[in-house]
């Protein structure tokens, strides 16, 4: 890592340096079609900006209420035979599975992607414990096996290659060496087959948890998340207190928003609506189904009615394909569950602002972030205000604050007579004769290291415009 | 106790939030002027296979999804697909259905004949696992996006829709609406079936370069046989009525 700068911005250099980890983001994510097919299919959708308005207007008017939607969904949940956890942190909900583990007496475990297992880290917790807990998505499994996290939010193994993971397989299955991603796939089938089979829980996330009715919503393409509420004997699924909306007519407008952004498909393959547990008389099913509804910070987003936007996301992954940041570094740079600019702004409010403090500033403004959200989240002025508090923060620690009124002052004193500036300019142009370097920049100044390392101080010229044209005039 | 303090800080931190009634724009809904041919081009280009029964006739469509699955044998989710598809069959052991058993049918060199004779096996998971074939009845389906769905309940297993390799759903076109709201406000059976499953094709990744791969733990093969028992297809109208 380089020296002397903070850790994201370590990962980022190393990130860009990374030959094998630049070809696989051209490659994966810059010339994939994804995006094509996203832009494809929404330009033939005529109400698309009618969708998004849609969109934000729900999750708006839902965040206002959100604790009367999450009683409802309770208490529907509950009427269908399900249970109800409510998690004030990742520990709780951590703390909930294991024990739920140990009275069942689990000992093999099957999830699905889903973030805030990562974000509650559960996978460590249920190893540590001496549980066997395995991965079914396919993108999920290469990089368990990896020994790595996901670097994307749908597409966990966006950072590899296929020789990567077809020498990945080979290392963790033995031979055959496999090339083709059919091949590799099959295999990852035939491996996941028996974890399946054997299971005693299934752990998955909730896309959407419908109110009115009880339901969570599952979305997937791979076929995994239907084995994992099949076959386990338990059913938990783990959602961000957010992910609530008011009522199941408001479901097809929101898989539309979300499958398009996500993917470009018109549908994912695959949408489970979950009512409970098994009924009597079904042959298969979970026996019990548990819902941890976790709040692990977003209750403190919620009391900011600007910021609060930021759990209207429905992690589409959308801002991620359209960022250049993040396409030049890749999930792995951001070192937190989130990646991209939906990481950027909600890492930070999750964790806090000094836990991450350099989030915010991975980003280039540019905007398309705020132009693809399918629910209009305003990230870019999101990203602004957090910068703006944590300068604040930052300043007020340092007592910079103080300096920088300071040097308002003077410059307010300069700028109010024309001969005050001109005073200034002919101190400076003395002081720039002994100092410039090679007569046109400025040496690194010790306070501007870090932003003269990409910029360059010119000094000033030797004669103004006016100074200039005065002589020009006179001769 | 942290049900009580996460409510009581959402209840503190939504206060600030301003109250407004939901009043939501009416997105007009783009009808299918034929939902059954959207329905199919739809379901095709996500790599479903779709067979119209009333053009081919039962026992032809049949043929050709055994000859496209190379099984010949087919597990049936439920006997009332055959019922409620207006198929003719005959059953072995009435009891079976009971008795929670797995239900089969026979179809030696992937040839299907008519009325389909139904067998019985134990439910056990190494009869699922060896399965090619599974069949089902298409409850609801969505014309836009070519989707179908299942309802879990009794009788309907949900392993034999995830883990056979290929599937074939019975669907009445009747039963096809053209968009996804007219499907969702059509009082599905929530309190009824644990699980709903919209399923729009064969199961997929793209987690490997983003190369589609179809066939991951779902189904690699999806098939639909479109029938329509309200006017009950010509082969049928002379075959023996069920006995069932």
């Amino acid at each position: 890592m380089e020296k002397d700068l903070p850790i994201l911005q370590s990962r980022i250099h190393e990130a860009l340096q990374d030959r094998q980890l630049q070809a696989n983001l051209e490659k994966n994510l810059k010339r994939s079609s994804r995006g094509t097919q996203r832009e494809r299919i929404i330009q033939s959708t005529p109400d698309w900006e009618r969708l998004r308005e849609y969109g934000r207007q729900v999750k708006e008017h839902t965040l206002g209420r959100l604790p009367e939607y999450l009683e409802e969904l309770e208490k529907n949940v509950v009427s269908l035979g399900g249970k109800v956890i409510w998690a004030q942190d990742a520990e709780h909900a951590r703390n909930f599975i294991l024990q739920l583990i140990r009275d069942r007496d689990i000992r093999s475990v099957v999830k699905s992607k889903s973030m805030t297992t990562e974000e509650i880290a559960l996978n460590p917790a249920l190893e540590r414990e001496g549980t066997r807990v395995v991965e079914t998505d396919l993108g999920e499994y290469i990089v368990q096996i990896a020994g790595q996290k996901p670097s994307h939010i749908l597409g966990p193994s966006v950072h590899l290659s296929k020789d990567q993971i077809s020498d990945l397989f080979y290392r963790k299955h033995g031979p055959p060496k496999l090339s083709r991603a059919e091949e590799l796939t099959a295999q990852a089938r035939q491996r996941l087959r028996q974890e399946f089979l054997r299971a005693d829980m299934g752990i998955t996330g909730v896309n959407f948890g419908i109110a009115d009715s009880g339901t969570l919503v599952l979305i997937e393409n791979e076929g995994n998340i239907l084995l994992t509420v099949s076959k386990p004997r338990i059913h938990v699924a783990i959602m961000g207190i957010e992910k609530v909306i008011p009522r199941l007519e408001h479901l097809p407008n929101f898989l539309k928003l979300l499958i398009y952004s996500a993917s470009g498909q018109r549908i994912s393959s695959y949408v489970h609506l979950v009512s409970g547990p098994r009924r009597p008389g079904e042959i298969d099913g979970p026996e019990e189904l548990y819902l941890i509804l976790l709040d692990n910070g977003r209750s403190r987003i919620l009391s900011d009615p600007f910021l609060a936007q930021t759990l209207s996301c429905i992690r589409c992954g959308a801002c991620l394909n359209s960022c250049p940041v993040y396409q030049n570094v890749g999930g792995h740079a951001y070192a937190s569950t989130y990646q991209g600019p939906i990481g950027a702004i909600l890492t930070p409010q999750l964790e806090s602002l000094e836990a991450a403090p350099d989030h915010p500033f991975a980003s280039s403004l540019c905007g398309a972030c705020g132009e693809v959200c399918p629910v209009k989240i305003e990230i870019p002025q999101i990203l602004l205000k957090l910068r703006e508090k944590i300068r604040l923060g930052k300043d007020r620690k340092s007592g910079s604050i103080q300096l920088q009124k300071l040097a308002f002052q003077i410059w307010v004193w300069c700028m109010q007579r024309p001969e005050r500036v001109a005073g200034v300019r002919r101190m400076i142009r003395i002081g720039q004769k002994i100092l410039l370097r090679k007569g046109h920049r400025f040496p690194p100044v010790p306070f501007l290291r870090r932003w003269m390392r990409y910029h360059e101080l010119p000094g000033f010229p030797e004669k103004t415009f006016r100074e200039m044209y005065a002589e020009r005039e006179g001769s | 106790m942290s049900r009580s303090e996460i409510l009581w800080r959402l209840r503190q931190a939504s206060g600030n939030h301003p109250k407004k009634p939901l009043s939501l724009e009416r997105i007009p809904l783009r009808r299918s002027d034929n939902p059954v041919d959207t329905f199919t081009r739809r379901l095709e280009e996500a790599g479903g296979n779709v067979f119209d029964a009333r053009e081919l006739g039962l026992q032809e469509c049949l043929n050709r999804v055994l000859k496209k699955t190379g099984a010949n044998e087919i597990f049936w989710e439920d006997p009332d697909v055959l019922v409620a598809n207006s198929i003719p069959h005959q059953i072995r052991d009435k009891n079976a259905f009971e008795e929670n058993e797995l239900v089969c049918s026979s179809h030696p060199k992937g040839i299907s004949t008519l009325p389909i004779v139904l067998n019985v096996r134990p439910l056990a998971l190494r009869h699922i696992e060896s399965a090619k074939l599974s069949a089902g009845s298409g409850r609801l389906a969505i014309a836009e996006t070519g989707s179908v769905f299942f309802y879990s309940g009794r009788r309907r297993m949900r392993l034999l829709l995830g883990l056979v390799p290929n599937r074939v759903t019975f669907l009445d076109v009747n039963r096809i609406v053209g968009n996804s709201q007219e499907a969702f406000s059509s009082n599905l059976p929530l309190r009824k079936s644990s699980l709903i499953s919209l399923i729009s094709g064969p199961s997929q990744t793209g987690d490997i370069e983003a190369t589609l791969v179809r066939g991951v733990h779902g189904p690699t093969g999806w098939h639909v046989i479109l029938t329509d028992p309200s006017n009950n297809q010509s082969e049928l109208s002379d075959s023996p009525s069920p006995r069932y």
